[in-house]
């Protein structure tokens, strides 16, 4: 089951707020000053923690992503054989945002970690075939997790340069 | 996974008989020389519908959709009170429950929602969001659950259509019914309503191998929902959206059939009693 109201960290606006930000954008400017096809300054910074094989940290104004990639040995999945594979995980942390307590963050984290998989669900991003090891008998597996530090709004895209970075960090 | 503990444990590890079969098909393209696909269609071809309402009795309204080999039938329940009372809002709440059946795709499912069910309940929801009029529906719950019986490619597309039909069956007012339709792009060709072994397949390499899914809403000519997997090129993906909005636009006659014959059925029995 799943409802939709609590997507994003809500905002409540007044009807003031909300007409000023939509005439500005009518106007071709956000309220930071950005014009309506700016991206924020991104700041990546790659193997930043020690005891992973890869990791990237993602900085976009108020959006802060932390990825960590640990490469562990286990049995390739039945019906892909001589391929390894990715599983991604992605932790809403209380620290971004106190709706994120508990239970709350589950469904952002479920739909962001089901939308990288996705997207990284391509022979073209990573060569599954080379983390095999043994067909059918050992493979890599790359567990991608994901912990939103701070939520500044724009998650999906923040998320998935962070995963490519560290994807590409990983030795 | 959980123990199931309504079942009589059988061995612990167990897996489908289909890997050991051998995947080799005698074609492995998925379009004949001569432009057909597998069975028989050409690539703009969708598959023949049967849309019918009513069909569980106790839920507001409901509808079932199959389109050959696969089978989705939805059920909505409400406008009734949140269940729980911290989610007690202005506007009326939606919720939605996708799940396949555990006997319905080629890999045995498991009782409980996984991660990709919960992400199809997701996107279901914000396809059907923007149709509904939620503030007619102050402090009220409507929920939609959608099983899917038969998974033969296309599943997510259907249960979208299958959903609105269900909605504007319960009575639920709407700014318009939300159509599904779903491509697969390899190459240059695109696949309309791509079936079970004609979907999206990451082994696949080349250029543009990928798959599509759109939501519209035909009168207000508006899509809800757009997903996307694989590659695509620009250009490409530019095409393949339109032969979904084609697609989608074929399907809402269908629609409109089903609820029609379903309201003047209602009216013959009222009628009658």
């Amino acid at each position: 089951m799943c409802t939709h109201d609590i997507s994003m960290a809500s905002v409540l606006l007044s009807e003031a707020e909300r007409t000023f930000i939509l005439h500005g954008v009518q106007d071709g400017l956000r309220t930071d000053g950005r014009t309506c096809e700016e991206y924020r300054i991104m700041e990546l910074q790659c193997d930043v923690v020690s005891n992973t094989s890869g990791s990237a940290r993602l900085k976009m104004s108020h959006t802060d992503i932390l990825v960590g990639i640990k490469a562990e040995m286990g049995t390739p999945k039945p019906e892909r054989p001589d391929e390894g594979y990715l599983e991604f995980f992605v932790d809403c942390s209380a620290n971004a945002d106190p709706e994120f307590e508990g239970r709350g963050g589950g469904i952002l984290a479920t739909e962001i970690s089901n939308t990288i998989q996705r997207i990284f669900d391509s022979k073209d991003i990573v060569d599954l075939e080379k983390l095999c090891i043994m067909p059918k008998e050992t493979c890599w597996v790359l567990y991608v997790d994901v912990v939103v530090l701070e939520c500044g709004g724009n998650l999906f895209d923040a998320t998935s340069v962070a995963v490519k970075a560290a994807l590409h960090n990983a030795r | 996974m959980p123990l199931d503990s309504k079942r009589i444990p059988g061995p612990r590890e167990s897996f489908p008989v289909t890997n050991f079969i051998s995947t080799e098909k005698d074609n492995p393209d998925l379009v004949n020389d001569d432009g057909t696909r597998h069975d028989g269609r050409k690539p703009n071809d969708i598959r023949p519908i049967f849309l019918r309402c009513g069909i569980i009795s106790n839920a507001k309204g409901s509808a079932y959709i199959e389109t050959k080999d696969t089978k989705v039938t939805c059920a909505v329940y409400g406008p009734r009170q949140v269940v729980r009372r911290e989610d007690f809002k202005l506007t009326g709440t939606l919720t939605c429950d996708f799940k396949f059946a555990t006997f319905s795709c080629q890999k045995r499912q498991q009782h409980m929602q996984s991660s990709n069910e919960k992400d199809l309940s997701l996107i279901v929801l914000q396809a059907m969001e923007p149709a509904v009029c939620l503030e007619k529906y102050p402090r009220a719950q409507i929920d939609i659950f959608i099983t899917v019986l038969q998974n033969g490619g296309s599943a997510l597309s259907a249960a979208i259509t299958c959903a609105s039909a269900a909605l504007a069956a319960a009575g639920i007012e709407m700014y318009d019914v939300v159509v599904g339709c779903s491509t697969r792009q390899i190459g240059n060709t695109c696949l309309v309503d791509p079936a079970y072994d004609e979907e999206y397949n990451s082994k696949t390499g080349g250029k543009n191998n990928g798959s599509l899914c759109l939501g519209l809403m035909p009168s207000l000519n508006q899509v809800s929902a757009f997903i996307e997997c694989g590659e695509l090129e620009t250009e490409i993906l530019m095409q393949s959206i339109h032969s979904c909005v084609d697609g989608c636009m074929r399907i809402y006659p269908v629609v409109r059939q089903c609820l029609t014959k379903s309201i003047k059925s209602l009216q013959k029995h009222q009628d009658g009693t």
